[in-house]
């Protein structure tokens, strides 16, 4: 599976002042919205209901999960919808939506608009200024629901001189967030306290479920799953889980914690980046820490990679259509792509091959074909890394246009010449 | 860029041989991607003119087996270099990677000396970061394992031994398959008559099937088995030999295959050995053997930068005999040398005026 990060901080934002638009003026994108309701049948329906108005949605079940999704992306939101008996429907003390909603409205200055979805009128039982954070039953059509919310952003857009969110305030997240599995049997607590004598704030999520659920809308954070807090099983799969939660340019990094070395080959197995047997509460930090400084500098790198691919396109289009001599801007650029780590096995074989083939043409001036596979072998890179282009096709390909697409290794010089066999049938 | 006017090497004519039915052997696979601008011309020619291109299902294992063993080795050792983004020459960079590597690295020291030597030329003398070196080892090891050619894989070769030969779950029903059963039980005979051919020969298994041959012949069933997936590199050869279906041309650059073909398949298989292109002569030549002081005239029929043919009816010369050869042609062979010293390799037994010298690799 891959990211559905909401917004790609390195991509203009616009909107379109559609209906649901929020932001007006010549800008298009679609609204953001954030919809959290424990019954499953009822979020799928909700969500599909906002789909086929034009709105994009994070469909959330947990309670943890939204409380993470909200905390990493409320500068993108355009406003969140929350069932009001988060945790359990049956239960008439169960305020976990509304605190929710609360504790958001508060925490964030311009907060998105949040809406109360709910089918139990609770709002006598709650001190909450019922304009600011409005109600709506879910007795009532879901129409209701979409043109509140649609009614909501507008007002916010009306009241903000910002205008909504732009690709400037949108948080990078460059510096990836740590994210401690919380459950009893775990050191969350100890290792958390650990970590914040190095003024390191690391957030907690009580369950594994939740993590997977919040995993897919979350920067590229370090997970630190203790096998204490969770059944053997439980864990290697949330580790793969979250392996999987991300794409190849924004990749998590899963930490596996254990009392001894009996979890090391499950780790292993299922994904885990580092495995670690647990020492004191600060060596343990210290040692995340480390780890997560060297994870951090590749995720820079990875994010340098993306630019540069669309760099190499320009300067090979600029070579095709201006007709002239010489690779040394496409050269330079990806030798500095090789240098960098992280690349993935389809990205290394175009590389090479373009490396190789611009390298031989050196000063000299290429021919429109090869300049065309090149271009070709970029816009794969550019796209998606190589990863759903048939790469092998393409070398293939270009190697018969120009052989120099290939490095042919194996010289001359290390082959013996074969004289027993002259005279013979099939070689005379 | 080949020549293709004035050399005796049948690939270098402006068209193939028909080959209808080509077989690419591990060897061929390997220089189709990676050997000298000849060999790839010669096999891409020969493929485009088939009308079939197979391999099987060994030629795939032990492709894998011995050149992705090479680069996990390689691209291992590389890593080990430390601080992996500072630049530095890549000479003394390869140097400590050859140390590393051991004196007996995988797949052989050929295949080590050939890629540091071509990417030497390609790094030059700009400082390169080992990271960039260990992208492009990746990006070579993609290449080389991802692109095996072959629309026809037979395979008389799957089994569990080649994994791990003390299992093998081929006597384990149900819908348990073992396509090694046929070269070990059905054709037996054939196969260990093959493994004598090869036995106590100058190809790479030799010694070894001498050595071993007794314990082969022993063998029966499971126990065969066992000792061939101990044994993979020993083998390997005979296995594709026998996976090659009759009627097919096996390409290949081993020249067991053809020493296999005359003793056991020789009316059902052909064979097609890749070698370098020679340049045609038919001029003057001297030959001076080693610890003599005369000099005898001769014809040089044909020479590459590895070896020369050579006509002298008036010498009288034995196999592996030093001799040095003087020709104005070998000044234009790249070397700028008119004189080369090598050992005899080949005496024609029909003509024995005709003999044929190898030159050392410089």
């Amino acid at each position: 599976m891959s990211t559905q990060h909401l917004i790609d901080p390195s991509q203009e934002t616009e909107f379109d002042g559609g209906d649901l638009g929020p932001h007006g003026g010549g800008h298009s994108r679609k609204p953001q919205v954030l919809i959290a309701d424990n019954s499953g049948g009822a979020l799928r329906t909700t969500q599909e209901f906002f789909e086929d108005e034009g709105v994009n949605t994070i469909a959330l079940q947990s309670l943890e999960a939204a409380k993470l999704v909200i905390f990493f992306n409320i500068r993108v939101l355009d406003a969140i919808v929350l069932d009001g008996r988060l945790t359990d429907d049956e239960e008439p003390r169960d305020r976990s939506g509304y605190d929710l909603a609360l504790e958001t409205f508060n925490q964030y200055e311009d907060c998105p608009p949040i809406i109360i979805y709910s089918r139990y009128d609770d709002r006598p039982r709650f001190d909450i200024d019922w304009d600011v954070i409005p109600f709506v039953s879910k007795d009532q059509s879901r129409k209701v629901l979409v043109n509140t919310v649609r009614e909501r952003i507008k007002r916010r857009q009306l009241d903000s001189q910002s205008g909504g969110p732009r690709s400037a305030d949108i948080p990078a997240h460059l510096s990836p967030p740590y994210i401690i599995l919380d459950a009893p049997g775990g050191d969350a607590y100890r290792l958390a306290a650990a970590l914040k004598r190095y003024d390191i704030q690391a957030h907690t999520c009580p369950s594994v479920s939740a993590l997977a659920e919040a995993a897919p809308y979350l920067p590229p954070a370090m997970y630190i799953i203790d096998f204490g807090a969770c059944e053997r099983e439980e864990g290697m799969k949330a580790i793969r889980s979250l392996k999987e939660s991300r794409d190849s340019f924004l990749p998590a990094y899963v930490v596996a914690l254990a009392d001894d070395d009996e979890f090391g080959y499950d780790a292993a197995q299922s994904g885990a980046d580092f495995f670690k047997v647990k020492e004191s509460a600060e060596t343990d930090a210290l040692e995340l820490i480390l780890r997560m400084s060297q994870h951090a500098a590749q995720l820079l790198q990875t994010r340098l990679v993306e630019i540069r691919y669309k760099q190499l396109i320009r300067h090979l289009r600029q070579i095709r259509e201006s007709g002239a001599h010489g690779m040394a801007a496409p050269i330079k650029t990806v030798e500095l792509t090789l240098d960098g780590p992280l690349l993935l096995p389809e990205e290394q074989l175009v590389l090479t091959a373009l490396y190789t083939q611009m390298l031989s043409i050196g000063e000299g001036e290429a021919d429109a074909g090869t300049i065309e596979l090149c271009l070709e072998g970029a816009e794969m890179l550019a796209n998606d890394r190589g990863q759903r282009s048939d790469v092998h096709e393409w070398v293939e390909r270009a190697t018969q246009h120009s052989p120099n697409f290939t490095l042919a290794w194996f010289k001359e010089e290390f082959l013996e010449e074969r004289y027993e066999d002259d005279g013979e049938e099939g070689d005379n | 860029m080949m020549e293709k006017k004035g050399t005796t090497d049948r690939a270098r004519k402006e068209t193939f041989p028909k080959v209808p039915e080509l077989f690419l052997e591990t060897t061929a696979q390997f220089h189709r991607l990676t050997g000298p601008a000849s060999f790839r011309e010669t096999i891409e020619g020969l493929m485009s003119s088939a009308g079939k291109v197979g391999t099987s299902a060994h030629v795939k294992r032990e492709f894998h087996y011995v050149y992705g063993g090479f680069f996990k080795s390689l691209i291992f050792n590389v890593g080990r270099l430390g601080d992996l983004s500072r630049a530095r020459n890549f000479a003394d960079m390869w140097s400590d990677v050859e140390h590393l590597m051991g004196k007996r690295p995988p797949g052989g020291p050929k295949l080590l000396s050939s890629i540091g030597r071509t990417l030497s030329e390609q790094f030059g003398k700009e400082p390169v970061s080992p990271k960039r070196v260990l992208n492009v080892l990746e990006g070579l090891k993609t290449r080389l394992l991802g692109g095996l050619k072959g629309d026809f894989v037979f395979d008389k070769s799957s089994c569990t031994v080649w994994i791990n030969p003390h299992i093998c779950q081929c006597d384990l029903p149900p819908g348990s398959e073992c396509r090694l059963e046929e070269i070990c039980i059905n054709l037996r005979a054939e196969f260990l008559a093959s493994l004598r051919t090869l036995a106590g020969t100058r190809c790479d298994e030799g010694e070894w099937l001498e050595a071993n041959l007794h314990l082969l012949e022993a063998a029966q069933g499971k126990a065969l088995k066992k000792l061939l997936g101990d044994h993979p590199g020993h083998v390997g050869d005979t296995v594709i030999f026998w996976e090659a279906p009759p009627g097919w041309t096996i390409l290949t650059y081993d020249l067991a295959f053809r020493r296999l073909q005359r003793s056991h398949r020789s009316s059902e298989l052909k064979i097609f050995i890749l070698r370098l292109p020679r340049r045609a002569s038919g001029g003057k030549c001297t030959i001076v053997p080693a610890e003599a002081a005369e000099e005898i005239d001769g014809v040089l029929i044909d020479h590459n930068s590895q070896g020369a043919r050579i006509r002298a009816p008036k010498a009288s010369v034995k196999r592996r005999q030093r001799v040095t050869i003087k020709a104005r042609e070998f000044g234009r062979n790249g070397t700028g040398e008119k004189a080369r010293e090598g050992r005899i390799v080949y005496i024609d037994r029909a003509d024995p005026s005709v003999f044929a010298v190898r030159f050392p690799s410089k």
